[in-house]
């Protein structure tokens, strides 16, 4: 027990904090008006630019699957106030394919709403006149249109639009969701396909059991306020998202005219998410509305980076900033608050290394060389993971590992299975129980034994999980992959999951 | 994950109020037997709300410690919550609870800047822009690139004058991080010198990036709805006060608004309806002295009376809880028969902080009072960054017409009128005839 706890009362103060966010953000002042000078609120959720996670993956048919999603824990029955993309933000997915963590290519979407009187009602708070059934329905009175424009360099191309498809209202607006989803894919000028509009919330964690003193609840009775075991509860089941999502050549991705060998430093790519608002002019210089130039207000690559990683009074400053100034951010990658916490508040786990965690840095930050080892059978180091020595939050994919087809994990790596997070990170990807497991040194016996004393495989470290070890809904599959949203007239919040989270390997 | 939780909860903006505050009226005094009609009238059962999410953290935190926080960063969340509802209920009881907090979080932690950034924000609540000015850049030298602390310097700067400092104070907060934040404070900026055009575009953006529901976009929403009006847009300035009203119910700004509207079309019954709800739900002085202007409009001068009347309780309450008040009690003096005294708050008020908005309460009191001479100066550093306020340039227009500068007399009077023939009930017939009266010369 840390000196931290000798008082009982004492609660850890990094989970304070990761609270305090919360409340700082849900609540704090507006405007406070004791009388009429003007006092604007101070700080301001952006949901709308909010991403909320980033997914990549190698798909069948040489192709690169990449879904940004933004716009969190949206309630399915948030009418009149459905959701929306912005056509003030510009949303981009960035590829780095040179190991300087800078973008090579990009998507950028960009999107433009109308809104149409009723033919019924004339000007209504209605989202449709009559049942819709397919993307772009005429009877659809708010719509969405978006453009995609591939950047490489300082080209840019528009590659295709598309149409957003409707919130999933329900039984009377949206009766049949499959076919709306089907006619809201849209094909790319260069051999790919491009989706964006709402889906399920492909993420799954027990968000409401984390978040109460860092617990998991099947282990309630290891923790320092013990409780019964339960199985965990997804806490954003039943909620939707809005993804931006393309399938792509591999070849688009890598800027390469084959897809490259396992081993080679070009099958390499990093890859990150962004939202930004425009610039402006406090004094206008007659600059016209909706141009740019833009400010970045959120970034995504690795899952729970900023939740879990960086300080609270760095979350704003992390959000703005480039991957390629990460550097500065190390320490709190190689000291992780989160190793702490749960050393004291799991006492029956055997305690992690709380500093000198160059295995994260290496795994979240530069990405891995497997060195020679009887694993993998390599007797050269092999390029994995890793994108160059330049310190960045990307999410990095080996395009060269092809689709898991069989021994499928969803613990990934950790699982020994070389095409899941950190290569990339699938749908299906536990990376709660993924990311909990690496940063108490519950490594596994796959990793420990291609890496060594750096990936320690500590009992029962390895066996730790939220208990949530799947998404609520099923993924399809085909593009987009991601679930078809909740419907607003009928879903469930909340499923529950198991008391056993995956055995290690 | 907010979104969720505020767009529940709402604004349940003070049922609650109405009694806390009047219970305060009375406590203290201020509420003599001349206001107990409009405090009978406002009487609204304060039980009937559901707590909001800053009561329950305040009762958690309270009832689980109670004083025993000795957390720095605990102390900070807790006066933050307080200045939180303090906005819910209109009840300025809550600063002096914030304050407290924050002094002891800083005691503790001298450098904590959740506890800065909640003084400097206290400190603009209480209308102590100087102070807000100091907190705010003690607190941006510790953390320079959380944006809402160049809000409180920003704010700060405005209120003192310092127009200039303000404009690069709020281009690097927006530089940092455009958002509903920094683009309303952009608008603001805009309207100040005169670019209403400019003012709604940055207040759309600011709009957008709100999120779906929460009372900080109805907020800004209703800034819109404001500067449409000022335009003289009616049509759009409802349909954004309906929005408004759509995505949060009974929500009192937009109520306001509704009543402005009505109240440019003439529709003065249905005004006074207007503004009696949004007074009965939070008596803002802003709210109870254009229901008293109303009702002077339509001829109903008693009740007229019994506003003005809970005016300056409501004023005396604030100042006792160290709200100065002096540029709106200056302004509601000189319009409702006190210049003297109006003269004696404006000039102390501009002394200390030298805003526009000063200006025009000293120039709108020392005309009241009948000099001329000096309130011409103050009336054209009031106008000095090209002020796009029908108001302040009706004031401005008087003032001139009687030093004798038609000219400049008749530009300040037709601009406010070109803006919006509409502005005010009460005083835009006057600026009219002053238009009639200067042109028929």
């Amino acid at each position: 027990m840390t000196p931290a706890f000798a008082g009982s009362s004492r609660r850890p103060y990094l989970i304070i904090a990761a609270t305090a966010a919360l409340i700082l953000s849900a609540l704090i002042p507006s405007a406070l008006d004791g009388s009429s000078h003007r006092e604007a609120p101070l700080i301001a959720a952006d949901p709308t630019a909010d991403n909320t996670d980033l997914y990549a993956w190698r798909t069948d048919g040489d192709t690169v699957t990449i879904a940004a999603n933004y716009i969190p824990l949206q309630e399915p029955a948030g009418g009149p106030n459905f959701s929306n993309f912005s056509d003030n933000v510009l949303y981009e997915i960035k590829v780095d394919n040179s190991g300087d963590a800078r973008s090579n290519v990009s998507y950028q979407f960009r999107f433009q709403t109308t809104f149409t009187d009723s033919d019924l009602f004339g000007e209504t708070y209605l989202y449709n006149d009559f049942p819709l059934e397919t993307t772009g329905d005429p009877d659809q009175l708010y719509t969405q249109t978006y453009t995609v424009t591939r950047v490489a360099g300082k080209t840019s191309t528009v590659v295709g639009s598309g149409v957003v498809p409707p919130t999933n209202i329900g039984p009377r607006s949206t009766p049949n969701y499959a076919p709306i989803r089907e006619t809201a894919i849209t094909s790319l000028s260069n051999g790919g396909k491009a989706f964006a509009g709402p889906r399920d919330d492909a993420f799954f964690v027990d968000l409401g059991s984390i978040f109460d003193l860092g617990g998991l609840r099947p282990f309630n009775g290891a923790h320092l306020l013990p409780l019964a075991a339960e199985p965990g509860v997804d806490g954003v089941g039943g909620f939707n998202v809005h993804t931006i999502s393309i399938q792509v050549p591999i070849t688009d991705l890598t800027g390469t005219t084959t897809v490259p060998e396992l081993g080679t430093q070009d099958a390499v790519i990093g890859i990150w998410a962004t939202a930004s608002r425009q610039k402006v002019t406090v004094l206008q210089d007659g600059q016209a509305k909706g141009s740019g130039p833009w400010t970045q207000v959120s970034r995504l690559g690795n899952p729970l980076i900023n939740e879990v990683v960086i300080p609270l009074d760095l979350k704003d400053s992390w959000n703005f900033s480039a991957p390629e100034k990460d550097s500065r951010f190390v320490e709190y990658y190689r000291n992780p608050s989160l190793a702490r916490i749960v050393n004291a508040i799991y006492p029956p786990l055997v305690n992690a290394r709380e500093s000198g965690r160059d295995d994260l840095v290496a795994i979240l930050l530069t990405g891995l060389t497997v060195p020679p080892n009887d694993v993998l059978g390599n007797t050269e180091p092999l390029i994995f993971t890793q994108t160059g020595t330049v310190l960045a939050d990307m999410l990095r994919l080996n395009v060269a590992v092809p689709p898991c087809s069989s021994s499928c994990s969803t613990l990934g790596v950790m699982g020994g299975d070389l095409a899941g997070f950190p290569n990339g990170r699938r749908l299906t990807d536990d990376v709660t129980d993924i990311e909990i497991r690496a940063i108490i040194d519950g490594y596994g016996s796959v990793i420990n034994g291609i890496f060594g004393d750096l990936t320690p495989n500590n009992s029962p470290n390895n066996a730790v999980g939220d208990g949530v070890n799947e998404n609520d809904v099923p993924f399809l599959s085909t593009f987009p992959f991601q679930a078809d949203p909740h419907s607003g007239y009928s879903h469930q919040h909340h499923a529950v999951g198991t008391l056993t989270p995956p055995e290690p390997v | 994950m907010n979104t969720i939780s505020t767009r529940t909860s709402g604004l349940l903006i003070g049922l609650l109020l109405t009694g806390l505050v009047l219970a305060a009226l009375v406590a203290s005094g201020v509420i003599g037997p001349d206001a107990s009609l409009a405090r009978d009238r406002l009487a609204v059962a304060a039980s009937s709300r559901a707590p909001s999410e800053a009561e329950q953290y305040v009762a958690n935190t309270t009832g689980e410690v109670s004083d025993g926080i000795n957390d720095a960063e605990d102390l900070a969340i807790l006066g933050l919550t307080e200045l939180q509802l303090a906005r819910e209920t209109a009840d300025p009881a809550h600063y002096a609870r914030a304050e407290d907090a924050f002094n002891r979080s800083l005691e503790i932690d001298a450098e904590n800047v959740d506890a800065l950034i909640g003084q400097g924000t206290l400190a603009l609540a209480r209308h102590e822009f100087a102070d807000a000015l100091e907190i705010g850049q003690r607190a941006v030298a510790l953390r320079p690139s959380t944006a809402r602390i160049y809000g409180i310097i920003g704010d700060a700067q405005v209120e003192l004058g310092r127009y200039d400092d303000a404009l690069a104070t709020i281009q690097q907060m927006v530089d940092l991080r455009p958002d509903l934040a920094s683009y309303s404070r952009v608008s603001y900026l805009r309207e100040l010198h005169g670019d209403l055009p400019g003012a709604i575009e940055a207040m759309e953006l600011a709009v957008d990036a709100g999120g779906p529901a929460p009372e900080n976009t109805e907020y800004v929403r209703v800034q819109l709805g404001n500067l449409q009006f000022a335009i003289g847009d009616l049509a759009e300035a409802e349909r954004t006060y309906r929005t408004s009203l759509a995505r949060l119910p009974g929500y009192v700004y937009a109520t306001a608004g509704m009543a402005r509207i009505r109240a440019a079309e003439g529709h003065l019954d249905d005004a006074i309806q207007l503004y009696e709800e949004a007074a009965a739900q939070i008596p803002l002085p802003e709210f109870v002295v254009a229901l008293g202007e109303t009702y002077e409009a339509a001829g109903r001068l008693d009740e007229a009376q019994d506003q003005y009347a809970l005016v300056e309780a409501i004023q005396a309450l604030l100042e006792a809880n160290g709200v100065q008040t002096d540029i709106e009690l200056a302004s509601y003096f000189a319009d409702h028969g006190d210049p003297a005294r109006a003269v004696d708050l404006a000039r102390a008020a501009y002394d200390r902080t030298p805003s526009v908005r000063a200006a025009d309460a000293l120039a709108w009191a020392l005309f009241a009072d009948g000099d001329v001479a000096e309130a011409f100066t103050y009336a054209d550093a009031a106008v000095a960054l090209g002020s796009a306020d029908s108001r302040v340039l009706y004031h401005a227009g008087l003032i001139a017409e009687a030093a004798g500068n038609v000219e400049l007399a008749t530009a300040r009077l037709s601009r406010s009128l070109d803006l919006n023939p509409a502005f005010s009930p009460l005083y835009a017939p006057r600026a009219a005839a002053a238009l009639e009266r200067i042109t028929d010369d």
